[in-house]
């Protein structure tokens, strides 16, 4: 495994498509390009990966899914985010924050 | 096509998960398909061949086999899909083992579906409501006279009409005679019994008719044509249920009667044989005021908001009035008021109650096999279940797996239970006694139904839960290690000797109450009946419309008895006015003064009165005890003599001879002095089963009745008669209907009906639950042994001998059976008041039936333990040491 290219972390993924949806509805593979691009080609999914987060969501009710057709007139499923999706994502990110900002803290430790 | 239920089963829970799967799959196939082609297109774009840029976009989704299942598994509904696969298994195990599943679901059916016929029994005849509106309004109402304690008697024609125009609680009030129509049907003239009913009658029942109209006014206006009212099922099979039938013209008694309606199909009122016609009842001026003779059912509704106590009070207000005005025969009458259900229900409550209670512990011991049956299989499988756990599944799915299964087991063998009840319930329906009320209300119904349900969800938990559990508590790592050899831990050994003695101890009981019903059964019918009923064919007939004088009566009972004693094949013949076993049909109970014994007036002794003619003696074959029998100058002219019963002779004359005394008879209110010249044994009254009332015999030529039966002794098959009495009867008058012919025999046999209908079921409840005890332990012990084989053939190895063998394992068994015996014992003798009213001539704790039932129950035990027993001795050490 590539050393810049990270897994991503287990539960980690169902919140960036949260978040990736909360920027439009789009589909699967849309999902996967932007997530490629906003994390400057870091998160190489293993882009299987994504479905089974999809339909876990979709159940959970915190996405919708409909068909509908593409600018190059294809037949896709696009994903949006629901209102307890939205809920869902500001609490994850704020859980987030405070994660991240304990373990830097606990990784900029110094011997004082 | 034709699936087998359990492809048929798999196949409908298929469609119902599948629909939503099939769907979800086709759009998460589409989905990856369009993944897959964007990220090829990207890589055409960024210059690959085009099979390259397949290739590499396959590589960046990965692999696709894995992400479809792993979507699969977040959208299946897995709770729906897990029941799908624990239902596979179910069904897979029980295929795999027949004989478990067999002997399993056989004992399951036996057990549902006599519970739900005898549910379906006491439902249709105790709990189903009756079908009129309102029905718990609606009172029977009896004469009664507490001081000679006659709870509950018919009501006297003058009474009832006093009460009619008396009473303040009723906005209806009824009555109905117990009555015989002659009918003039294309197949000949035949006597119907039917009832003929007060205006009030319908009314206070509310009945609505299918057809045609009920009795009003007009109908019960003198001197009009007679008009009838059919019930459902006379309709039916009498008039082929012609639609057009109302107002057809019968013959009744060669008069023109017409047909004014017919009843419900649900109606029934309490002799349903009786409610085939009614006919109007107008009471003549004799009866009015008739208050001595009691032979009309009467029954009231109950104005909305009195209660039964009101109704009761006021009730006994009007007994005190007539007691007032009519002293002489209203002194100690009074009024009993009963809820019409329970008088129609009767005595059958306790025997349906009790053969319920049976029905239960049946299916108790048909649970406690199957639980055994399973404890025993899932041990077996202990090895699966391990393995199971091991791998991870949860305890509560190893639960469910075996819930699942139990449930499956439950549902065909409560499918196949409903099958039995079904044709139990026709059997119940052949076997059943006239006298069990509401017999064709007796059916496999929706509530039956439901019932058969929760027995079947009950029993499943019944059995389930703890084989359930014992499989979840499978430890993997000491069973796994153990290499599957594992015998059983000491906690479930002694579970199982528990189940054994359980058993036991129930099928002790339903042994000892049959014992008890059948030897009550027994000493029925070899008590001494005081007369011999074979050979005695016996015909009733009303004659006092046709006689009306003395004279006339006397005369032609005398033609009769001569004309009939010179038919050939009999032998002799003679008249009485009340049989054996049946109610009297003339002369009642008459108050009886001793001359020489004064007593306070008010509580003079009553006896049942019954005259009769002097060949009746012979013909019936009563045995004189002293003095003599009536002879043929005993008539109108000379000294009125008696014959006393022995019993009235031990009660009045303890320490006497009563023969040359004399006693006085309030005989329809003409007291007659009269002198006892013999004594004959006791004969019992209306039933086998009811103690001999003192009884006074009197010659039928000096106390003559206008009803009375022709009893003839026959040479031959006494049945074989019957046309020719009827003939005999017709030439001596056309008119007179003869209302009913009977061998005695047959009478005999219809009184031991209702007893012999209770012990047929208890008998094989009985039955049932020895063979399922029999099964049962011979189980626990088979298993037992096959799981100590080892154990055994170390022993035998070491020198034991069959002998020793079969004594360890005998013991095992024995012990457990021993056990419940005893237990059993101690609960049926806390249980025999529960019989104790069905019971006769045997004490509820009879020692020579807990005796025989300990005898019978210890030697099905033993024989259940010795064939396991036996086949431990011959267990080859070599060969479980090798294996071992």
């Amino acid at each position: 495994m590539p050393a810049d290219r990270d897994d991503v972390l287990q539960g980690t993924l169902d919140m960036m498509v949260l978040k990736t949806l909360s920027l439009g509805s789009m589909h699967g593979w849309g999902i996967t390009e932007r997530l490629e691009q906003a994390s400057k080609g870091v998160f190489q999914l293993n882009q299987g990966s994504l479905y089974p987060a999809l339909y876990r969501l979709e159940g959970q009710g915190l996405i919708s899914s409909s068909w509908k057709t593409t600018e190059n007139n294809r037949r896709a499923r696009y994903y949006a985010l629901s209102a307890a999706g939205r809920r869902q994502l500001a609490l994850e990110l704020d859980r987030w924050a405070r994660q991240s900002q304990a373990v830097n803290l606990v990784l900029r430790m110094s011997p004082t | 096509m034709h699936l087998t239920l359990a492809q048929r089963v798999r196949a409908r829970l298929r469609r119902v998960v599948g629909l939503f799967r099939h769907d979800m799959d086709a759009r998460l196939d589409e989905e990856m398909h369009f993944h897959i082609e964007m990220l090829a297109q990207r890589n055409r774009r960024a210059g690959l061949s085009p099979d390259d840029a397949r290739r590499a976009a396959l590589v960046k989704f990965g692999g696709r086999d894995k992400w479809t299942e792993a979507s699969r598994d977040e959208y299946r509904s897995r709770p729906l899909d897990d029941a799908a696969r624990d239902l596979r298994h179910a069904l897979r195990t029980l295929r795999a083992s027949p004989s478990f599943t067999m002997a399993a679901v056989a004992t399951l059916a036996i057990g549902i579906g006599a519970t739900t016929a005898i549910f379906s029994a006491v439902y249709g005849v105790l709990l189903e409501p009756l079908p009129f509106p309102d029905q718990h309004r609606l009172v029977s109402i009896y004469q009664n006279n507490l001081a000679k304690g006659i709870e509950r008697d018919a009501v006297a024609p003058g009474n009832f009409v006093e009460w009619s125009t008396r009473q303040r609680v009723f906005s209806d009030i009824g009555a109905a005679e117990p009555f015989g129509l002659k009918y003039s049907s294309p197949e000949g003239e035949q006597e119907i019994p039917n009832f003929n009913v007060t205006r009030g009658f319908f009314p206070a029942l509310g009945v609505r008719p299918r057809l045609g109209r009920l009795f009003d006014d007009t109908d019960y206006q003198p001197n009009r044509a007679l008009s009838l009212v059919l019930s459902y099922g006379s309709w039916q099979r009498r008039f082929g249920g012609d639609p057009h039938i109302v107002g057809r013209t019968i013959l009744i008694s060669k008069a023109p009667a017409t047909i004014i309606g017919v009843l419900p199909r649900d109606f029934s009122y309490l002799e349903t044989l009786r409610g085939e016609m009614f006919a109007p009842k107008v009471f003549d001026t004799v009866e009015v005021n008739l208050r001595s003779d009691a032979w009309y059912y009467a029954v009231g509704r109950l104005r909305p908001g009195v209660s039964m106590a009101a109704a009761s009070a006021d009730m006994h207000r009007i007994a005190l009035q007539l007691a007032a005005a009519y002293p002489a025969t209203n002194r100690e009458s009074g009024v009993t008021l009963v809820p019409l259900r329970d008088s129609i229900v009767g005595d059958t409550r306790t025997a349906l109650f009790l053969l319920l209670g049976a029905v239960g512990f049946v299916l108790l011991i048909a649970c406690t096999n199957v639980v055994n049956l399973l404890l025993a299989h899932t041990n077996r499988r202990a090895h699966e279940f391990a393995i199971r756990v091991a791998l991870g599944a949860g305890r509560a799915r190893v639960v469910r797996q075996v819930l699942t299964q139990c449930a499956v087991m439950s549902v065909i063998g409560g499918t196949a239970g409903v099958a039995v009840a079904y044709w139990a319930v026709g059997a119940i329906r052949r076997l059943a006694p006239a006298s069990l009320p509401r017999v064709d209300e007796i059916r496999v119904d929706a509530s039956a139904l439901m019932f058969a349900l929760a027995v079947t969800i009950a029993t499943t938990l019944a059995f389930g839960v703890m084989p359930a559990l014992r499989a979840a508590r499978t430890d993997p790592q000491s069973e796994l290690a153990a290499g599957g050899r594992t015998g059983t831990g000491a906690r479930q050994r002694s579970l199982r000797r528990t189940f054994v003695a359980a058993e036991v101890a129930l099928t002790v009981m339903l042994l000892v109450g049959s014992g008890l019903l059948a030897r009550s059964f027994t000493s029925v019918i070899r008590r001494d009946r005081g007369y011999r009923a074979d050979h005695v064919i016996a015909a009733t007939m009303f004659v006092w419309q046709w006689t009306p004088t003395d004279a006339d009566r006397i005369a032609f009972v005398g033609r009769l008895v001569d004309r009939v004693s010179h038919l050939p094949g009999v032998i002799d013949a003679g008249v009485t006015s009340s049989l054996p076993l049946m109610q009297s049909i003339g002369v009642d109970h008459g108050k009886v003064g001793i001359v020489g014994h004064p007593v306070p007036p008010g509580s003079e002794a009553t006896a049942h009165i019954t005259s009769l003619t002097p060949s009746a003696f012979g013909t019936l074959r009563m045995g004189l005890i002293a003095g003599r029998l009536f002879t043929v100058f005993d008539d109108s002219t000379s000294a009125r003599v008696a014959v006393i019963s022995e019993g009235m002779a031990r009660r009045f004359w303890p320490n006497e001879n009563p023969i040359g005394r004399h006693l006085t008879i309030g005989f329809y209110d003409r007291p007659s002095d009269r002198e006892i010249v013999g004594v004959v044994r006791d004969v019992p009254g209306a039933a086998l089963d009811v103690s001999p009332e003192p009884t006074i015999y009197l010659p039928h030529a000096q106390a003559a009745t206008g009803s009375f039966s022709l009893v003839a002794r026959t040479a031959i098959e006494p049945a074989a008669l019957t046309a020719e009495l009827r003939r005999t009867v017709a030439e001596l008058n056309p008119e007179i209907p003869v209302a009913s012919m009977q061998t005695l025999d047959d009478m005999v046999s219809d009184s031991l009906k209702p007893r012999r209908f209770v012990l047929a079921l208890f008998g094989c409840f009985s039955l049932a639950a020895l063979a399922l005890a029999l099964v049962g332990v011979y189980g626990v012990i088979n298993n037992a042994t096959l799981e100590r084989s080892r154990e055994f053939g170390v022993r035998i190895a070491l020198g034991a001998g069959p002998r020793a063998v079969i004594g360890m394992v005998m013991a095992q068994g024995l012990g457990a059976a021993l056990g419940g015996l005893a237990l059993g014992l101690a609960g049926a003798a806390a249980l025999t008041g529960v019989v104790r009213g069905m019971l006769f001539g045997v004490a509820p704790v009879d020692t020579i039936t807990f005796a025989s039932v300990a005898l019978v129950m210890v030697a099905t035990a033993a024989l259940a333990c010795y064939l396991p027993a036996r086949r431990a001795t011959r267990i080859d050490p070599l060969t479980t040491l090798r294996t071992g």
